[in-house]
């Protein structure tokens, strides 16, 4: 069991129904809770708590508690309720198979597939760095020049080096050619 | 791990175990036509150090192979040897091939993205001749110069191990680039000529350094110290 569902409402239908509907995703161990007083918090898993949206202070008190773990919830809102934002939301209308992707999404249960994408592409500040390296800026400019530390100039360049496989300098700048992150009469080559 | 020769094993079954030892038998003077003959018989026939040609295969077939047993044995001149005759198939017959397969590349396609790719591959071509001609023209005069007992005192191990760059490096960033961001406005079959071309330098190169760096470089330190300097 690779991530842990916990349900927390004081409807029986509601929580018995949730509890029904995600025993079949696998991977799951699925608890279920009248209250936030019985609520697991050996957060060591993925975890996910879905609750009646009446008690989303006591959640936003367990995240604050537990705060130095990653903690999605799920607000279940019965008709008419006013969702919250910030939180994902269902109602009591929505379908079975619409409950099962959000609890996969959030959970990550597919990470096989979508996200690598997603890893493999470079964040702004990697974006940044190498535009510098493609001007041909040593580590120490780019340091200076972006205002951090020639260790997380580093760090960055290991990453882009290990996201896209390509290692020399110049090797770096036709990619950023190629991407068009870099205009060809902004860098001199070699 | 591949399988591991032995002199029992015939020389055949080594060629149809891995095709892209072909150039490094050739380099031992070995050429095709080996009957059922075995790679101790072959190795006699054509007068070369059995377990040198093992210790050279084996460690191109299985990167962490080192021929542990007898590598202080081999006499730095025989490794010296089978390198330079290395450089020379690269210079000969790699680098041109690859120059013209590129040129057959570069010529089918369009855009900015060929124009880079061949600037790229000068560049890096620069590089590649001037790693091998410091190779030919210092350290391996120097480690002649050491067999020969009159060592020339301007080198040293060291200096070659400090100085010694990766050439396989550019090679994979170049595949990496055409493979993943180049726009395939190009002939499909001369691109993939070229970059089956470049697998096969780069793989070649790869065992080179190995040999340069874990060999070689070791046992000229070790003659060294045997000659107190
Ligand atoms: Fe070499
Ligand atoms: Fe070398």
């Amino acid at each position: 069991m690779n991530a842990l569902v916990q349900i927390v409402h004081p409807s029986d239908v509601i929580r018995l129904g949730l509890q029904a509907v995600l025993n079949n995703l696998p991977g799951l161990q699925v608890l279920v809770h009248r209250d936030f007083g019985t609520v697991c918090t050996n957060f060591c898993r993925k975890n996910l708590i879905l609750f009646d949206l009446s008690l989303i202070q006591d959640f936003d008190e367990l995240k604050r508690t537990f705060c130095r773990t990653k903690l999605d919830g799920v607000a279940i809102a019965i008709d008419g309720q006013k969702m919250t934002h910030g939180i994902a939301n269902i109602s009591i209308n929505t379908s079975e198979q619409k409950v099962k992707e959000l609890v996969a999404e959030l959970l990550e249960l597919n990470s096989k597939s979508k996200p690598k994408l997603d890893q493999n592409s470079l964040t702004d500040r990697e974006i940044d760095i190498l535009k510098c390296v493609a001007k041909g800026l040593s580590n120490k400019e780019i340091a200076d020049f972006l205002h951090i530390s020639i260790h997380t100039v580093i760090t960055h360049r290991k990453n882009i080096t290990s996201k896209l496989g390509i290692k020399s300098a110049s090797g770096l700048t036709i990619y950023a050619i190629l991407e068009g992150f870099l205009n060809p009469a902004d860098i001199t080559l070699g | 791990m591949s399988r591991v020769f032995d002199g029992s094993s015939t020389m055949a079954s080594l060629v149809f175990s891995e095709y892209n030892l072909l150039p490094v038998i050739n380099r031992f003077g070995i050429r095709l036509g080996f009957k059922d003959k075995t790679i101790e018989q072959v190795c006699e026939e054509n007068g070369v150090e059995t377990s040198f040609f093992l210790a050279i295969v084996n460690t191109y077939m299985n990167p962490n192979y080192l021929p542990h047993s007898g590598l202080i044995g081999f006499s730095p001149g025989l490794i010296v040897d089978y390198l330079h005759k290395t450089h020379d198939y690269y210079l000969n017959y790699s680098i041109p091939r690859i120059d013209y397969l590129l040129d057959g590349l570069v010529n089918s396609g369009q855009g900015e993205g060929m124009a880079l790719i061949r600037k790229f591959y000068r560049e890096y071509r620069h590089e590649f001749f001037a790693h091998i001609s410091d190779e030919e023209e210092n350290f391996f005069p120097y480690v002649r110069s050491i067999v020969s007992g009159k060592p020339n005192a301007t080198y040293a191990a060291r200096t070659f191990e400090q100085t010694h760059t990766n050439l396989d490096e550019k090679l994979s960033d170049l595949r990496n680039l055409i493979i993943k961001y180049l726009q395939p406005t190009y002939d499909d079959n001369r691109c993939n000529e070229f970059l089956i071309a470049l697998h096969n330098l780069e793989d070649d190169l790869k065992d080179h350094a190995r040999i340069e760096d874990l060999i070689l470089a070791p046992i000229v330190e070790q003659v060294e110290k045997d000659l107190g300097l």
